[in-house]
């Protein structure tokens, strides 16, 4: 054969085999085809160029016996042993006779079409396997917009065959107070190819609406041409409903809360007016006694009257109790409402120990305790002297309430940068579950039916060591007594609101 | 009358008022009385005699003590007078006062303080 350029630089493989199979001649295409020589292939075997088996040699075998009729798929193999696919032509150039004389082949590279092909059938079948076994109902529509399928899932909930779902059908089951909305918002969504999701209400079998989430998203062709559309609906009606419930319970928790906000805000608020109110008409009582017990004792000189005197003093020390369950609950409605405020100025610990210590001789001697006070001096720092007498008459009292008859160790010294007061008693003691809440409102450790009190002294006493900047622990075992420890910085720290010092009027 | 001795007690709680004025007049002191701080101002322009000290409640009716304190510091004449506030309260700061005087108010030291600004009581008002 002349030699043709065009033959040989022809883009598809084309090879010429004699009668007996042999190779004679193959284009360039052939070099990358199948990845040899035009003359490693020359002179070889046609057949040989076809793997073992039904898609390979077998069908190529079968195309070279019924020349010229049609083309084939087959397997081929590259030097490197890799298997690719092609589509094979073949036919025979005849002689004068009719008989052939050579046979024609071209073989299509097609490896990567088939591996495409073979792919989207998998997924296909994926999708479809999927789509029917997922918990969640599908439909597929296409480019109008109409729908074309809807998987298992779908038809077992609208308990309707597939040929009434198609098209439009699917409409027919959506609530009609929500249908308008349901096209509208897949339509819109449709014709900007845009993602849409959306609640309807759909009809199930048993003929109940249930209210179904239904998301659409576009679907592309592996070119990326559109398709229409695939959405998801999920029956969240179960979910609506308890969302419904839930939103009621959490508008009566918080209906609760506020009534307990309020009953609060008005409890703290009446404790506050009770405390100032009680105090007006007990500064009078205070003050009417006070001039009883001046006029008593003026007149004493001339005629004494001791059982009178000593009756007026026992008032007196009953209104003085009355003044201090008067003064907590004052405190208790400021510390409640925030208004705490320190009057702090230099003092020297030491003497403020010394001063409560005169003041508490009496009420120690009554109680039985001896009181043992080891003050390092002097102590000197900025504090709110009233409040730090109340921080340790609070704890004398309770040492005294709990420990009667038994001594009082009171022991003030320096702790780094702070000063430490520390009461020990030989009382009752506290369980280690009742030390985490003594310091509590209202909460005491004992029964009120024997230890009487409005169970405030330890909650103001904290109060006030931590307005201070201070801390205040307890340690004790029940039985074995108890050690109430304060630690206050030497400064208020900044936090503590204090107000600046005013300056005295001049008179 | 010693006017020296003279103190002014604006209170409207009767009770206290009444025992304010008896204890301080036992205790030789002359006693003016008001009921709030309007009372309070018309007796201090009335009077001839000018208190050595000014006892005065926080919440009254009508005029209530921040507002006379405020109404005091403005006449010239009245403005040197002491003020002893009748409240320990932090809100009583705000008077900048001479003095305060915690309620339930103790006798000792409501005379302590009167004697502070106006000497001991003079005997010649002393009814025992």
């Amino acid at each position: 054969m002349t030699k043709d350029l065009s033959y040989d630089n022809a883009p598809v493989a084309h090879l010429e085999v004699d009668l007996d199979g042999l190779i004679c001649r193959a284009n360039n295409a052939c070099t990358s085809t199948f990845n040899r020589t035009v003359s490693n292939l020359v002179g070889s075997s046609l057949i040989s160029l076809f793997p073992e088996g039904p898609n390979g040699r077998e069908k190529a075998q079968h195309l070279l016996e019924q020349l010229g009729t049609d083309s084939e798929e087959v397997a081929f193999v590259r030097s490197d042993g890799s298997e690719r696919r092609g589509q094979m032509f073949a036919w025979p150039v005849r002689n004068s006779d009719g008989s052939a004389q050579t046979i024609q082949i071209i073989i299509l590279d097609i490896t990567e079409q088939h591996r495409l092909r073979r792919e989207l059938e998998g997924s296909e079948a994926h999708f479809r396997l999927l789509g029917d076994s997922a918990p969640i109902m599908l439909w597929i529509s296409g480019r109008d917009a109409r729908c074309t399928s809807f998987n298992q899932r779908w038809l077992e909930f609208t308990g309707r065959p597939m040929e009434m779902e198609i098209g439009d059908g699917w409409a027919e089951g959506v609530h009609p107070e929500d249908l308008p909305h349901c096209m509208d918002t897949y339509l819109t969504a449709f014709a900007g190819r845009q993602n849409f999701r959306m609640e309807y209400r759909l009809r199930r079998a048993d003929g109940q609406y249930r209210w179904i989430l239904d998301t659409g998203l576009p679907r592309h062709m592996p070119d990326g041409d559109f398709a229409g559309y695939i959405g998801s609906c999920i029956d969240v009606t179960d979910f609506k409903e308890a969302n419904e419930a839930l939103r009621v319970l959490q508008g009566q928790l918080e209906e609760r809360v506020k009534e307990a906000g309020e009953a609060i805000r008005a409890r703290d608020e009446f404790l506050s007016i009770a405390s100032h109110e009680l105090r007006t008409p007990l500064s009078a009582l205070v003050l009417q006694l006070g001039g009883l017990q001046n006029v008593l004792h003026e007149a004493k000189i001339q005629s004494p009257n001791t059982k009178l005197i000593g009756k007026v003093d026992k008032a007196v020390k009953a209104t003085g109790r009355l003044i201090t369950l008067v003064d907590s609950l004052l405190d208790v409605s400021r510390i409640a409402s925030g208004r705490l405020q320190l009057q702090p100025e230099e003092c020297d610990l030491a003497d403020v120990v010394r001063d409560m210590a005169e003041r508490e001789v009496d009420t120690a001697r009554r109680a039985g305790c001896e009181l043992r006070y080891h003050v390092e001096a002097p102590l000197r720092g900025v504090w709110d002297r009233v409040r730090v007498e109340q921080i340790l008459a609070n704890l004398l009292s309770n040492a005294m309430k709990y420990g009667p008859g038994k001594p009082i160790e009171v022991t003030v010294a320096t702790a780094g940068d702070a000063v430490s007061i520390a009461v020990q008693d030989h009382g009752i003691g506290i369980s280690q579950a009742d030390i985490e809440r003594i310091f509590g409102r209202f909460e005491r450790a004992v029964s009120v039916r024997h230890y009487g009190g409005l169970g405030l002294g330890l909650y103001i006493t904290r109060q006030l060591v931590e307005a201070h900047g201070g801390t205040i622990w307890a340690t004790s075992e029940p039985g074995a007594g108890a050690l109430f420890v304060v630690e206050l910085p030497r400064r208020p720290e900044s936090r503590a609101r204090s107000e600046p010092a005013i300056e005295p009027e001049p008179s | 009358m010693r006017t020296d001795c003279l103190v002014l007690v604006v209170e409207d709680d009767e009770d206290i008022r009444d025992v304010l004025a008896t204890l301080l007049h036992e205790s030789g002191y002359n006693v003016l009385i008001a009921k709030n701080g309007e009372e309070a101002l018309q007796r201090l322009r009335s009077e001839p005699c000018r208190p050595c000290v000014i006892l005065l409640d926080l919440w009254m009716p009508v005029m209530d003590g921040w507002q006379f304190r405020r109404e005091q510091r403005k006449d010239s004449s009245l403005a040197a007078i002491p003020v002893v506030a009748l409240s320990g309260d932090d809100e009583a700061r705000a008077l900048n006062a001479a003095a305060y005087l915690g309620k339930p108010v103790q006798l000792q030291p409501l005379v302590s303080t009167v004697e502070r600004f106006c000497g001991p009581g003079g005997p010649t008002s002393r009814r025992r």
